[in-house]
């Protein structure tokens, strides 16, 4: 039988080498590239595993813009039968109002194309964007570096549309935070300033922050 | 099995944090030579210190007039604040006795967040996005809302005055009125900005709250303010106009006054834990030396092994109790971004459209000028918003010191 002052001798020069581990540790890098090959995800679902955030993110534009492209198609005004109408929808009085970074035309371009494919030239858009690239290519016209003749008039819009994304944060200290957030559209008649659409999408996030950073 | 169960128990301390994929080489020596040291800091320290490192990397950025890597490295850091991770990570080792808090993923304290936000709203002005500049002065003062003392909770008074500035030269005088109300409110002798003044000026001066891991065993975190010159004053004077720049936001001041963190009472009862197993281990250390001392003395050696063993015995629980007391870790986590200044003074004004030179002077407590940054500013057009922001002296920390504990 080993004597008990040998146990303990045993024991703390077995636990030695785990103090040593411990106290040496130095980062938490992986000496790799990459360690795990890029994979495709539905931007219209949250990331699995991702712990996210309690603001905008992928699938609340991708199920806001499909709300609201899907109201829009069935508003009289807009989808007419007679002449198809001509839109304007860019960024330009789509206003961030919020307490959140975001690129609006993440908003806006996703609303613009999927209206534009649904609408199957029902409607006709005008973009304003790349309206220099127009005027680029008139001007070679006019100075006869292409073939064709310039264009006297160009096509005016009939509706515009303009909006506002608004926040309210909040929450407490022991943690909780949460986000309301409230997205707006509207269509604006461009000959009388009417308004003949106005669509909302909302919603609230929550979350709790570990104790550690609160 | 007790043996084991002891190793087990003292392994818990060699779990890793999530890793962190480091950049490579070569993307790093393709950076400006003066960040490359940050850039190294950021793949050597890996997620832990992910956020510091590109905080600090932006700022630096900035100072160099590398607007660009700014953006990107500021914007990494913001994606990282703005993560909930809930009770994963790093999270749960800060909270065991086992690691410090610095064992956590650093998301600095309030007004560290804040100050990642200032610095990326300054950006967006820059770049001149006011929505999303806006948006980053009201982030900021989110990230002040907590505080366990309620007088201090959102009393940022320079974002206020950023906020209302931006919705001002947005033309949305309605977002405006509620920042002007707050600026007022926290501080009534500031001049609030008007739909008029399109020129920001910003001056930074002294350098960041210094932390220090104070009281039994470290655990709580106290400030003291950063070395260096404390200013009094900044001017700015634009076409042969002299203004003096209103110290809005004193960082010392806002770091000091938050009062007490949750994490502040998981670090006393690591403290409590660790004296109860210290006092446990030098009682039964010295019960068990005494028992080795009296058996020696005892007569026949039955009775004399008996006693040692016993007293040996004892003595060995002590030791490993003592050495379970010194692995507690109560310290508090002193890692901070030091390139903040100590001070942000602010103005706006009114500027016609042209090219302005202006001329920004720093001066000392006893009123004589230290330090002067002149810069040209150009207004393209009436009432087109711009900034001119300056600091004394271009000062370069990122990666610097990073092989040091923070």
């Amino acid at each position: 039988m080993i004597p008990s002052t040998w146990r303990t001798c045993l024991v703390l020069a077995a636990a030695l080498p785990l103090f040593v581990a411990c106290t040496t540790h130095r980062t938490d890098v992986r000496n790799e590239p990459s360690q795990r090959p890029s994979r495709y995800l539905d931007p219209a679902t949250a990331t699995p595993g991702s712990p996210g955030s309690i603001g905008m993110e992928s699938q609340d534009i991708v199920s806001m813009t499909d709300e609201i492209m899907r109201d829009m198609l069935a508003n009289p005004i807009i989808n007419r039968q007679e002449k198809p109408a001509v839109i304007v929808m860019d960024a330009e009085y789509f206003t961030n109002d919020s307490s959140q970074r975001m690129n609006k035309r993440l908003i806006v371009d996703r609303l613009r194309n999927e209206l534009f494919r649904a609408a199957n030239g029902r409607l006709r858009f005008i973009s304003r964007e790349q309206q220099q690239m127009v005027d680029e290519e008139q001007a070679k016209r006019t100075t006869g570096q292409v073939d064709g003749s310039p264009r006297i008039t160009f096509p005016t819009a009939d509706y515009r549309l303009s909006g506002r994304f608004q926040d309210l944060r909040g929450g407490d200290v022991q943690g909780n935070r949460d986000s309301y957030m409230q997205v707006l559209f509207e269509m604006i008649d461009l000959n009388s300033g009417e308004l003949v659409y106005s669509g909302m999408h909302e919603f609230k996030k929550s979350a709790y922050e570990s104790i550690i950073y609160q | 099995m007790a043996m084991m169960g002891i190793g087990m128990w003292l392994a818990g301390g060699c779990a890793s944090t999530p890793a962190y994929r480091p950049m490579p080489q070569i993307m790093v020596e393709d950076k400006p030579t003066e960040l490359q040291p940050g850039y190294q800091a950021l793949n050597q320290e890996g997620q832990r210190n992910y956020v510091l490192n590109q905080v600090e990397l932006g700022i630096d950025a900035l100072q160099l007039g590398k607007h660009e890597l700014a953006r990107e490295a500021l914007d990494a850091a913001l994606n990282e604040i703005e993560v909930v991770w809930g009770s994963a990570r790093g999270a749960r080792d800060a909270r065991r006795v086992w690691f410090s808090e610095g064992r956590k993923i650093f998301k600095g304290e309030a007004y560290e967040r804040a100050m990642a936000y200032y610095y990326r709203g300054l950006l967006y002005i820059m770049a001149n996005d006011l929505e999303n500049a806006r948006a980053c002065f009201r982030s900021g003062i989110f990230q002040d809302a907590f505080a366990e003392e309620e007088q201090h909770r959102s009393d940022l008074a320079s974002f206020y005055y950023l906020e209302a500035w931006c919705s001002l030269m947005l033309n949305d005088n309605v977002a405006a009125s509620e920042p002007l109300r707050w600026l007022a409110q926290i501080r009534p002798d500031a001049p609030p900005p008007t739909a008029a003044d399109n020129l920001l000026i910003i001056g930074e001066s002294g350098s960041a709250p210094v932390k220090l891991a104070a009281g039994q065993g470290g655990a709580a975190l106290t400030y003291r303010r950063g070395a260096g010159r404390r200013d009094v004053s900044v001017t700015a004077k634009v076409n042969n106009r002299v203004v003096t720049l209103y110290p809005a936001e004193d960082l010392f001041w806002q770091a000091s006054t938050r009062g007490g963190r949750p994490i502040d009472y998981i670090l006393q009862d690591k403290v409590v834990f660790k004296e109860r197993w210290e006092a446990a281990g030098s009682s039964l250390t010295n019960l068990g030396l005494a028992g080795i001392l009296i058996g020696s003395q005892l007569g026949g050696s039955g009775n004399r092994d008996k006693t040692m063993g016993v007293g040996a015995g004892l003595a060995a629980i002590g030791i490993i109790a003592g050495a379970v007391a010194d692995k507690v870790q109560p310290q508090a986590d002193t890692r901070r971004i030091r390139n903040f200044p100590d001070t942000l003074h602010v103005i706006a004004m009114p500027a016609e459209p042209g090219s302005h030179h202006v001329r920004v002077e720093f001066k000392s407590d006893a009123g004589a000028t230290y330090d002067t940054v002149e810069k040209e500013v150009t207004v393209p057009a009436p009432r087109s918003p711009n900034v001119v922001w300056t600091r004394p002296a271009t000062t370069i920390v990122s990666g610097r010191y990073y092989n040091q504990d923070y």
